[in-house]
């Protein structure tokens, strides 16, 4: 890193109408997070144009100001009313919901809020400092490569599964299946449409959520308030995080940082396996593994690590190879390439200076995330005090709303409640939802990356061990299976001892 | 207040939804805004271009223009939702080859051909190029060709799906020069950037892509182009070849966007539009952009177009079809 060109950055950036930029996309990115329905892709399409009569850096700053709040955002609504307000948040509501019930949604909120921007600021110096490796890093990682990754990823699916791994085993087969609805990816034929144009893109990961997370919240908590028959609200926000508590978790944000920054710096993963490869990753090093998914700090600090430490090394792929790293770097790579600055491999030659005042940006718009956060969670609390006899009703409306909003398509509307009904049914035998999620989230990536490397390989599977981060990975995936079935093991041992002395 | 935040929200949803119930009888065509369906993701080529056009075309339109995306099964999804509406002229889609040519005519389940909807006018162009790795022995489609041909089904190419521009390019140079689909192995990508990816990686052998996303890669060195799709040599790439020089003239697909309309759009919205993108294509703002993101300004009226669009769609089904990758 050049710190000349990175002084001469500064001066690209200290404008008032680049600041300025950044503050409306934080504000916009705020509102379209905590909006369900309304995703960061949707904010920054909706900026785009907008922005072709914006210098470079002011353009640049509106949109990252609205990618990196809208990661944050999509929990606030996950972690106050069960409703991922963009997929991101999937992994933030696992524990950050049920905190918001025992009434420590404030400690959950905050701590959504400081591990984002810590990790958004830590893979952020990461991508800066080592841009070129991590440019080259994004080119070994071929189609065998990004499987392994996957099948590592999915050995999440046990450390989420609760009691019974036969039951996470099942909500897993279900989202896989579901997973496989739409087009082929290889040869591009119908699966599963019944002749419905619409089902050909497949069904939308947010149908999918609000389906598994809000329907069944919905129905259970509606049950409760009618069978109180009293004003039920949760009433209280609790206290508020500590800086003990914060600096306890910080080797979770880096460890879960580290994992979501990997993902981001390989194109087309995204925020989501990130999120939940952050909560994985915290689990794992956690001395309380079996606390999460009732309510465990850790496990919201690991999630929202994981996923906005995309943010950063997502920039990376983007510009150095001209290859988006998600669907939202995709358009902003249309704001660049629209702005002449075309990405690929001759923008750091050419223009380095605009790289780096890519990234400190980055850190600009993290610190008015921090802020205007803030602000949010002391207005969460207006959330709390609605009775749920009312809260919920109006959460049904907007998770219709923002379901149809996704994609303009009733069919999507149906399959959700379709998914919400099935939620329920899944809930009632205790078969938890978030294997289903991820099962969902990671299966197509599986397959299309397996079929894809056997056709480079023309069908001879020795394509798999053929290179050193494939084979670390795929080693990686059994030593974590292996130890997820020997923790299973131990624990209903310790649980049946402690029966036997009762 | 964020309950308030959400409660503005739906007001508007739904007086937005009110408003567009409401009859459009009043008034001269267009009284109210005009959305135009992008059958492919945000961010994307296709994308930037109708954003470029909406936000240039209000003068000569009269009312605002507004993008939204549909995308998915290679652009089927917005093509049919583009084809079905009211033929009113007030949901217009942004034309692309891949959805509204390639994709129907080698897929017969894609729910529509040609005759399903109403060509306006081309806007812009972007030829094709033929690359292959900096290290890679080949120098020439000749000598790539005899590679292919001296060991059937061992070299393999990227592309953005079946059905995409990059898959059906070396389709026709396969099929121009004597060979079958076998002689050469797909391997699909998700989208064309990432179908480069595969190219640098090492994955495959060869790509062909359309200039804009290879030029960045030419001129670093890390590809090496072996012939353009054009009739003429690319001021911007002097010492490559056309395809016509190295003795395929046939290979001259190009990619291509511009405005496309649902069947039975009436004449007059048909004509209407074609002068106002006329219009909007001098205005220097429109131009700057379009050849910013690297594609070529080019006109081509609703006659011309639909003509165009009928020839290509005979042509592409006509070679899915002999090379046996047509699907029922």
């Amino acid at each position: 890193m050049d710190i000349d060109v990175v002084l001469q950055s500064f001066g690209l950036i200290s404008r008032w109408q680049v600041m300025l930029a950044c503050l409306v996309g934080v504000i916009w990115g705020m509102f379209v997070g905590v909006t369900p329905g309304l995703t960061g892709i949707m904010a920054v399409v909706i900026a785009l144009p907008f922005t072709f009569f914006f210098e470079p850096q002011t353009a640049i700053a509106l949109l990252l100001g609205i990618y990196v709040t809208a990661i944050y955002g999509g929990s606030v609504t996950a972690i106050m009313i069960a409703t991922p307000g963009t997929p991101n948040a999937a992994a933030t509501l696992l524990d950050g919901y049920p905190m918001a019930c025992q009434g420590k949604a404030r400690q959950a909120l905050e701590m959504a809020l400081y591990a984002s921007v810590t990790a958004g600021v830590v893979s952020t110096v990461v991508a800066m400092t080592i841009f070129p490796i991590v440019a080259t890093f994004a080119l070994r990682f071929g189609a065998p490569e990004i499987f392994a990754l996957i099948v590592f990823s999915i050995t999440i699916i046990a450390g989420v599964s609760g009691d019974s791994l036969i039951k996470g085993f099942i909500a897993a087969a279900l989202g896989f299946l579901l997973a496989t609805v739409g087009q082929d990816p290889i040869h591009g034929s119908s699966r599963f449409t019944f002749g419905l144009h619409e089902l050909q893109g497949g069904m939308h990961i947010l149908t999918v959520l609000v389906g598994l997370f809000t329907i069944p919240e919905i129905i259970v908590r509606g049950v409760e308030a009618y069978r109180a028959k009293v004003k039920v609200t949760v009433g209280e926000m609790g206290p508020s995080l500590t800086w003990r508590q914060y600096f306890r978790y910080f080797p979770t944000y880096m460890r879960s940082s580290a994992a979501g920054s990997l993902i981001g710096a390989l194109p087309g993963l995204g925020g989501s396996p990130a999120a939940f490869l952050g909560y994985f990753i915290a689990q794992r090093f956690s001395k309380h593994p079996e606390r999460f998914g009732k309510g465990e700090l850790e496990g919201v600090a690991g999630a929202e690590s994981g996923n906005n430490a995309v943010c950063g090394p997502a920039l990376v792929p983007m510009m150095s190879l001209g290859i988006p790293g998600d669907t939202t770097t995709a358009v902003l790579m249309g704001a660049l390439i629209v702005h002449g600055l075309s990405p690929g491999p001759m923008l750091f030659t050419n223009n380095p200076q605009f790289v780096y005042s890519v990234f400190l940006l980055l850190f600009v718009c993290l610190v008015m995330l921090l802020v205007i956060g803030y602000g949010v969670v002391r207005m969460a609390r207006w959330v709390v005090e609605v009775p749920t006899q009312i809260l919920f009703p109006v959460v049904l409306i907007f998770a219709t709303f923002g379901t149809y909003a996704v994609r303009g398509s009733m069919i999507d509307v149906i399959s959700m409640f379709g998914v919400g009904i099935l939620g329920f049914a899944m809930r009632t035998q205790g078969i938890p939802a978030a294997p289903f999620a991820i099962a969902f989230i990671l299966g197509p990536l599986f397959e299309n990356e397996f079929r894809k490397s056997l056709i480079i390989s023309q069908g001879s599977l020795e394509i798999f061990v053929s290179s050193a981060i494939s084979v670390t990975f795929l080693l990686l995936a059994v030593a974590s299976a292996v130890a997820t079935v020997y923790l299973h093991w131990r624990l209903k041992g310790t649980e049946g001892e402690k029966m036997m002395q009762a | 207040m964020l309950k308030y935040f959400r409660f503005v929200t739906v007001l508007a949803g739904v007086s937005l939804a009110m408003a567009a119930a409401l009859p459009a009888d009043a008034g001269e065509y267009p009284d109210r805004p005009i959305k135009i369906v992008v059958p492919s993701g945000a961010g994307g080529s296709t994308d930037t271009a109708a954003r470029i056009l909406a936000v240039n075309i209000y003068e000569a339109i009269g009312q605002p223009v507004v993008v939204f995306n549909k995308k998915g099964a290679s652009g089927g999804i917005g093509i049919n939702y583009g084809i079905n509406v009211k033929p009113d002229g007030y949901i217009l889609m942004e034309g692309m080859i891949g959805g509204h040519v390639l994709h129907p005519a080698m897929n017969k389940g894609a729910g529509y051909t040609p005759k399903d909807y109403t060509p306006i006018a081309m806007t812009q162009m972007n030829p094709n190029v033929l690359v292959v790795r900096d290290d890679s022995p080949y120098k020439s489609v000749k000598d790539l060709l005899a590679a292919i041909k001296k060991s059937p089904g061992k070299l393999k190419f990227s592309h953005a799906g079946a059905g995409s521009i990059h898959f059906f390019g070396i389709h026709l140079l396969l099929k121009v020069a004597g060979l079958t689909k076998e002689h050469a192995i797909a391997v699909p990508y998700k989208g064309g950037k990432r179908s480069m990816a595969g190219l640098l990686r090492g994955e495959v052998d060869f790509h062909q892509t359309n200039l804009v996303s290879a030029i960045d890669f030419i001129q670093a060195g890390k590809v090496r182009a072996l012939a353009v799709t054009t009739k003429k040599r690319l001021k911007l790439l002097p010492d490559v070849p056309t395809y016509t020089e190295v003795g395929y003239p046939e290979v001259d697909i190009f990619g291509w966007r511009g405005i496309i309309g649902p069947k039975g759009l009436p004449k007059e919205i048909v004509d209407k539009w074609a002068t106002a993108i006329q219009k909007t294509m001098k205005r220097r703002g429109w131009k700057k952009l379009v050849t910013r993101v690297g594609d070529i300004p080019r006109y081509m009226g609703p006659a011309e177009f639909t003509k165009l669009i009928d020839a290509d769609f005979k042509r592409y089904r006509q070679m899915a079809k002999d090379l046996g990758i047509l699907v029922e």
